[in-house]
């Protein structure tokens, strides 16, 4: 009578091969984030953590009892390894790209990817498609996984439109004014910091192929915007699909992402949930919440964790994960087209 | 034909105990309920009734004065300790005096008082308030001359106990994980095995010696025996969990590293706490700061990665108890027979139907 059977945990990383890691970059999304969930994960060895400056790299990697890497003009310097996560700005990665594809080493890229959608798509050539990542970590949310699968199987009818509002009063980035106030670096600007983010994740719930401009607001401050508010089209296998898009600095935004079925509204925290809430079309001030079990994170660290570990099993499998580059295209060609088209037209 | 009492006799283990013995021969049972709308379901089952309150010793001596033994599964249950206390004590006095002179007495009690969640003995309030009143009652039973039982009652388990439900529930969804791989004794009883004491105690002769009893199955059923049982009932496989895919509330404890986790995940949650520490931080050198916030964000991300991890695990479903030493009540035959030799009425037995999903 009693049968023995295995359920579908996710047990099986215990006897996997222990993938070599270096880290590049020892900024704060590397000290405050990866790192703590790196030292978490099965499965892998980090072997060093490289900057350009030796006081920061020996004091982040001696924080975590990991050797530290100065980064020489001559990157051919830095230790082989299976795995890197890059995490230096966007302007100064193509050399670090090509080394590591020329030494066929996996790459999980801080986003953005690249400076531009061309730059990407060249990235993408270089490297097989298991082995170059972006890191969207939104993607791993429970909230998201959910409402990607109302979209993908019409729980709710056909997705009309998608609303977003992201955004807060203050920047408060908890790291190096400097990074945001440099848009040459290509971290600065609230579409590039935040604003990629929550399109990524209208892109990735609707299974998007491209995403068009069609109207933008921009509020710049110099050369960094501070607030976008526009409107996209969104083209999908069942359809086109309408975006608004509203993300800030200046002021208290919703911190949602709305998708409007047919039959209900949906609404998606930016912040990690399992949970997603529905509201009708007809009366908006009832609410249900809708959580799938064990769907995927609730925290940010959960969020980076499950990011790691499906790239980590793509690397071992030598399957795509859902973070690989070649998924992140059109959020980036999106993001590029905003720019470009508020750069004409502000 | 003896007449049987059953105090306190809607709630879970009285009803289907009054139940089951309904259609006992030579016993008339008559449970005993506060009020009518307490009674409701058991007189819908075709059960009479007496109502009143048997903590007033004039009502109680009307209501069971006639009754040839007594049962007693009555509990004062409204979270106010000293009320509850005061209640179910009054209770056994007025049970033991309005009872018929020499009728036998049985005063439900439980295994709770061996604290078997303990490795020490050391048993929770319910426990201990139960092991006094089973003190005053074989003191009352002793000065007015009532064969005195005490039953201490394992997890019952029966077509109306959650118990049951629960693990119907747990062998439908394929989702069972026990401690020991299900090897150790369960503690538990099956309601028709206490139906099996009270008819011996009600006809046999010559009748079971007073005294107290554990009424646990025995032999001793493991919790494998139990949720094999209610599965080949169900007509359904029990798929265990293997141990890797059990939550393990005690894993990561006892390494000096896991004891500065533990105070730093302490921390974590303790914002107040951290706050008030902070200030002594600055007094230390910087990169002693950064390597202590780092390492709190260490713990951080840990704690929260290990709370995603533990997602795909199983809880336990049955607590991990110490076996029990179970002095038995006499002979009695296996709970499948006994619970074919008592059943309850067909139409409550819809659990143990093989529902389509």
């Amino acid at each position: 009578m009693t049968e023995l059977s295995g359920f579908t945990a996710s047990g099986g990383r215990a006897g996997a091969r222990v993938l070599s890691l270096g880290i590049v970059g020892a900024g704060e999304i590397v000290s405050r984030i990866h790192l703590p969930v790196l030292s978490a994960c099965e499965g892998i060895r980090i072997a060093y953590v490289a900057d350009k400056n030796p006081e920061v790299a020996r004091s982040v990697a001696g924080s975590y009892e990991v050797a530290p890497v100065t980064v020489a003009d001559n990157l051919d310097m830095l230790p082989q390894t299976d795995v890197t996560l890059l995490a230096v700005p966007v302007t100064a990665r193509l050399p670090y790209y090509e080394l590591f594809a020329k030494r066929g080493t996996c790459v999980l890229a801080e986003k953005p990817l690249a400076i531009g959608w061309a730059e990407a798509k060249l990235l993408c050539g270089l490297y097989p498609e298991y082995s170059l990542a972006c890191g969207f970590q939104r993607r791993s949310y429970g909230s998201v996984a959910l409402a990607r699968l109302l979209v993908a199987e019409n729980w709710f009818g056909r997705l009309r439109s998608i609303s977003i509002s992201e955004g807060a009063l203050t920047t408060k980035t908890g790291a190096d004014s400097r990074f945001y106030d440099d848009a040459a670096s290509g971290g600065g600007g609230v579409l590039m910091d935040l604003g990629c983010h929550s399109l990524d994740l209208a892109i990735y719930i609707t299974n998007a192929t491209e995403a068009i401009p069609l109207e933008q607001r921009f509020v710049f401050d110099g050369e960094v915007d501070r607030e976008i508010d526009a409107h996209l089209t969104l083209h999908t296998a069942h359809g086109s699909c309408e975006l608004d898009c509203l993300v800030t600095w200046l002021r208290p935004a919703r911190n949602t992402i709305e998708l409007r079925f047919e039959n209900c509204t949906v609404e998606v925290s930016c912040r990690p949930s399992h949970d997603v809430e529905i509201r009708g079309v007809q009366n908006g001030r009832d609410v249900a919440s809708l959580t799938k079990k064990r769907a995927g994170a609730a925290t940010m660290y959960q969020a980076f964790y499950l990011e790691w570990m499906a790239f980590l099993d793509g690397v071992r499998s030598r399957q795509a994960s859902k973070f690989n580059a070649r998924s992140c295209l059109p959020t980036i060609r999106a993001v590029e087209a905003l720019y470009e088209a508020g750069k004409r037209n502000p | 034909m003896k007449r049987l009492a059953i105090l306190g006799a809607n709630g879970q283990v009285g009803t289907e105990v009054s139940l089951r013995l309904r259609d006992v021969e030579g016993i008339e049972v008559v449970p005993i309920v506060r009020n009518v709308s307490g009674s409701a379901f058991l007189r819908s089952n075709g059960v009479e009734c007496r109502h009143g309150r048997i903590s007033d010793p004039a009502e109680a001596s009307s209501l069971m004065g006639d009754c040839d033994v007594v049962v007693n599964f009555a509990l004062s249950n409204t979270a106010i300790p000293r009320a509850d206390r005061e209640m179910n004590r009054q209770i056994i006095r007025s049970t033991v005096a309005a009872a018929k002179p020499g009728a036998p007495i049985v005063f439900a009690s439980t295994i709770m008082v061996y604290a078997p969640g303990m490795n020490v003995w050391l048993p929770d309030s319910y426990g201990l308030e139960k092991l006094v009143a089973e003190c005053m009652f074989r003191n009352a039973c002793r000065t007015s001359h009532h064969p005195a039982f005490v039953f201490r009652l394992g997890h019952v388990l029966g077509e109306m106990q959650n118990i049951t439900s629960k693990i119907r529930g747990e062998v439908r969804d394929g989702k069972v994980a026990l401690p020991h791989e299900g090897l150790r004794a369960s503690n538990t009883v099956f309601t028709a095995a206490i139906v099996e004491a009270i008819v011996q105690i009600s006809q046999t002769q010559p009748a079971p010696n007073p005294g107290t009893y554990d009424l646990i199955t025995f032999p001793q059923w493991t919790w494998l025996d139990v949720y094999t049982y209610y599965a080949a009932q169900l007509g359904l496989p029990l798929r265990l969990a293997h141990a890797e895919q059990v939550r393990d509330p005690k894993s990561g404890l006892g390494s000096p590293s896991a004891s500065m986790r533990r105070v730093l995940g302490y921390l974590a949650n303790h914002h107040a706490l951290t706050e008030r520490l902070t200030f002594f931080l600055a007094f230390l050198p910087r990169s002693i700061n950064q390597r202590m916030y780092l390492r709190y964000l260490q713990t951080r991300a840990l704690n929260e990665i290990n709370a995603l991890r533990q997602q795909d695990k199983v809880e336990f479903c049955v607590q991990d108890w110490r076996e029990l030493r179970v002095r038995s009540f006499g002979q009695m035959a296996d709970p499948a027979t006994l619970m074919a030799r008592y059943p309850v009425p067909s139409t409550l037995q819809v659990a143990s139907s093989n529902r389509p999903a």
